[in-house]
């Protein structure tokens, strides 16, 4: 089975954007066709993100959502950090190293974010990054919507 | 493994074809066959929600997205603290 890893900026666009190419891939990870790599930095970042700006509500109903994806692979702390010291040189943010070592662990064929600045690391020659448009149009196989940085 | 065992009541013939899909090897068991398929409808419902919830929002331009990754940005650089001193 296909397997991904959705960054952060995916699920909440994906969220508030009815006209979006997240919503999309929302709606294509509810179908369970693929795999979806989820991990514990993750999950806290998109929770805490909806805490803020939506409210704990909004915030409990993604977490509910999250935990029934159909098809996934959660990645904890204890996995992804094994993975830390074959890729910390090659992202500048050491921050953003959970999501990409969650990738790694969870064998993922295909990173998906908003993040332009992520793509432009030296990670980009091993990871598979694409826009969630690029995932649609190349991996789901139907036309995306035009949207700012195919969000 | 910390569980509950529920007795569901399934025509027989839906029973019958979770037979085949468990036999055509696309799922171990029943058991896993009914725990996909709940979640599966867990999700749709929330879903549906999330759906209704924002139909009304305006699409994003460059600024709101900007906007928003600076704000996940900032979230995961406090969240970072937090895991650094765990995994290293």
């Amino acid at each position: 089975m296909l397997t991904a890893y959705f960054d952060t900026n995916v699920f909440i666009i994906g969220t508030l954007q009815p006209e979006s190419n997240s919503r999309l891939i929302l709606r294509e990870i509810k179908k369970g066709n693929f795999k979806v790599i989820l991990s514990d930095y993750l999950i806290d970042e998109i929770l805490d993100w909806f805490k803020i700006n939506r409210g704990k509500d909004f915030a409990s109903m993604m977490r509910l959502f999250i935990i029934s994806l159909p098809s996934s692979e959660m990645i904890n702390d204890f996995e992804w950090s094994l993975f830390i010291d074959d890729w910390q040189g090659f992202v500048a943010d050491i921050d953003d190293l959970p999501h990409i070592c969650s990738y790694f662990a969870g064998e993922a064929e295909y990173f998906v974010t908003a993040n332009r600045r992520l793509t432009e690391m030296k990670i980009k020659d091993h990871v598979n990054f694409m826009s969630a448009k690029e995932f649609i149009e190349k991996v789901s196989g139907y036309d995306g919507i035009d949207t700012v940085n195919g969000i | 493994m910390n569980s509950n065992i529920d007795l569901v009541r399934l025509p027989a013939k839906d029973s019958a074809m979770i037979d085949k899909f468990v036999q055509a090897g696309e799922f171990q068991n029943k058991s896993e066959f009914i725990t996909y398929a709940v979640k599966k409808a867990i999700n749709e419902i929330i879903l549906k929600e999330i759906e209704e919830k924002s139909r009304t929002t305006t699409p994003m331009d460059e600024k709101d997205v900007d906007n928003l990754l600076n704000e996940i940005k900032y979230i995961r650089k406090k969240l970072w603290e937090g895991y650094a001193h765990r995994v290293f």
